[in-house]
């Protein structure tokens, strides 16, 4: 018997930021699941993670964290309705943690342009050099949360109800969210806040 | 609200992973959202030919163990894949009279991939392929002889996924009609009940034959309490 059902909506997952090696874990998953994993996952991440941080080497520690959280989560990413919301979340966070330590070490410093030593450069190379300034301007002033929002607005053009969807809150929470960014965007002289593709 | 797919639906189609089907249709049909299909895919095939992006993926291999099974419960496993090897194709098998080739296809999906097994509460998703065919509908039978369509509507090319379940108690057959002509759920479920109805005892071994001149197949999904 079966019922039909919908995507079910998750809390927002906390991350931090780990070291460079790759540690020995994956409850739950088999050595076989990981290049099915890598394969289906990975050019999203790794195409997210430059949209937001700029340089290939950071996009790389991104993907190894995004994947090293996917093998500790074994099971509970394998049951997520939406497997791919999982991953721009947990992408999101880590790309973000990135933004917001080079912002704290280098005040003042732009958002690097993308660094393409071998794909050339990406599909959306020069609306996402745009979202980088936004997201560089705004990351000692917005919260982990608040940033999140900016990055599925100005990166990814997702509409209120798939933000919503993705953090686990209401349309409502999404809009006042907003609200409160735009006018920190304007204290912090970021006059837009739209979808940069 | 946007009129086009964000990139994570784009993302999740290209993942060949479960969309909504009006996403799907949307796709086909606007010209933005499927240049954009195009560009995200182009930079998808690049990525994997990038030395960095095999140098990462055999870095995270290897921080994976591998788990072979023992020795002694080895010949246990080679068996128990004979066996199932030996049940699917008695399932699978076509009968007489069906088209090999373009052949209407449906598949039951977990996180793992394809299943004929699952447990209570799990998460499946159905992906049909239409074959030859344009139009398609899902009907489920269970145990006790309850009946009920699933979905209806086009099918799109390739295997898609078309609608998402959620596993509750009782084997279950799901058939996939298939045809050049519109399928109403009403008419699939009403074949599917004439068939079950000549079976009494075995609902599960009711054959539905197919509507106007298309074509039936069907997947039997065991649940585990």
């Amino acid at each position: 018997m079966v019922d039909e059902v919908s995507p079910r909506r998750c809390a927002i997952p906390r991350v931090s930021s780990r070291g460079a090696g790759v540690s020995n874990v994956s409850a739950g998953l088999k050595h076989s699941d990981i290049r099915e994993l890598y394969d289906r996952y990975a050019p999203a991440v790794f195409r997210r993670a430059r949209a937001i941080v700029g340089r290939d080497a950071d996009a790389w520690d991104v993907v190894q964290e995004v994947f090293q959280h996917m093998l500790e989560s074994g099971h509970a990413f394998r049951a997520e309705a939406r497997p791919m919301t999982w991953v721009y979340r947990i992408t999101t966070n880590l790309a973000l943690n990135l933004v917001r330590g080079r912002a704290i070490r280098e005040p003042g410093a732009t958002a690097p342009s993308s660094t393409t030593e071998e794909l050339g450069p990406s599909v959306d190379e020069q609306p996402a050099h745009e979202a980088r300034d936004v997201l560089s301007t705004l990351a000692k002033g917005l919260t982990e949360r608040e940033l999140a929002v900016v990055a599925y607005t100005v990166i990814d053009g997702l509409t209120q109800d798939e933000i919503a969807d993705l953090l686990g809150l209401s349309r409502k929470t999404i809009n006042r969210e907003l609200e409160r960014i735009r006018e920190r965007c304007a204290e912090l002289g970021v006059s837009r806040l739209e979808h940069r593709r | 609200m946007s009129a086009h797919l964000s990139d994570l639906t784009l993302d999740e189609l290209l993942a060949e992973l479960p969309v909504a089907e009006a996403d799907a249709l949307h796709v086909r049909s606007c010209v933005q959202c499927a240049e954009r299909l195009e560009a995200l895919k182009a930079e998808r095939l690049a990525f994997h030919d990038r030395l960095d992006a095999a140098r990462m993926r055999q870095r995270l291999e290897r921080a994976t163990p591998r788990t072979e099974p023992r020795r002694s419960t080895r010949w246990v496993l080679a068996v128990s894949t004979a066996l199932a090897a030996s049940l699917l194709l008695f399932i699978a098998w076509p009968g007489p009279g069906t088209r090999l080739k373009g052949s209407p296809v449906v598949e039951l999906k977990n996180a793992n991939g394809t299943t004929t097994t699952a447990h209570v509460g799990e998460s499946l998703s159905v992906w049909v392929g239409g074959g030859t065919y344009e139009k398609g509908a899902l009907v489920a039978v269970e145990a006790n002889g309850h009946v009920s369509c699933l979905w209806s509507g086009d099918v799109l090319p390739g295997i898609n996924a078309v609608q998402r379940l959620s596993v509750t108690p009782g084997d279950v057959a799901v058939w996939l009609f298939a045809a050049h002509q519109s399928l109403t759920c009403v008419a699939a479920e009403a074949q599917v009940q004439r068939a079950v109805a000549a079976v009494a005892n075995s609902p599960l071994s009711a054959e539905p034959s197919p509507v106007q001149d298309g074509a039936t197949v069907s997947v039997l999904l065991h649940v585990v309490p």
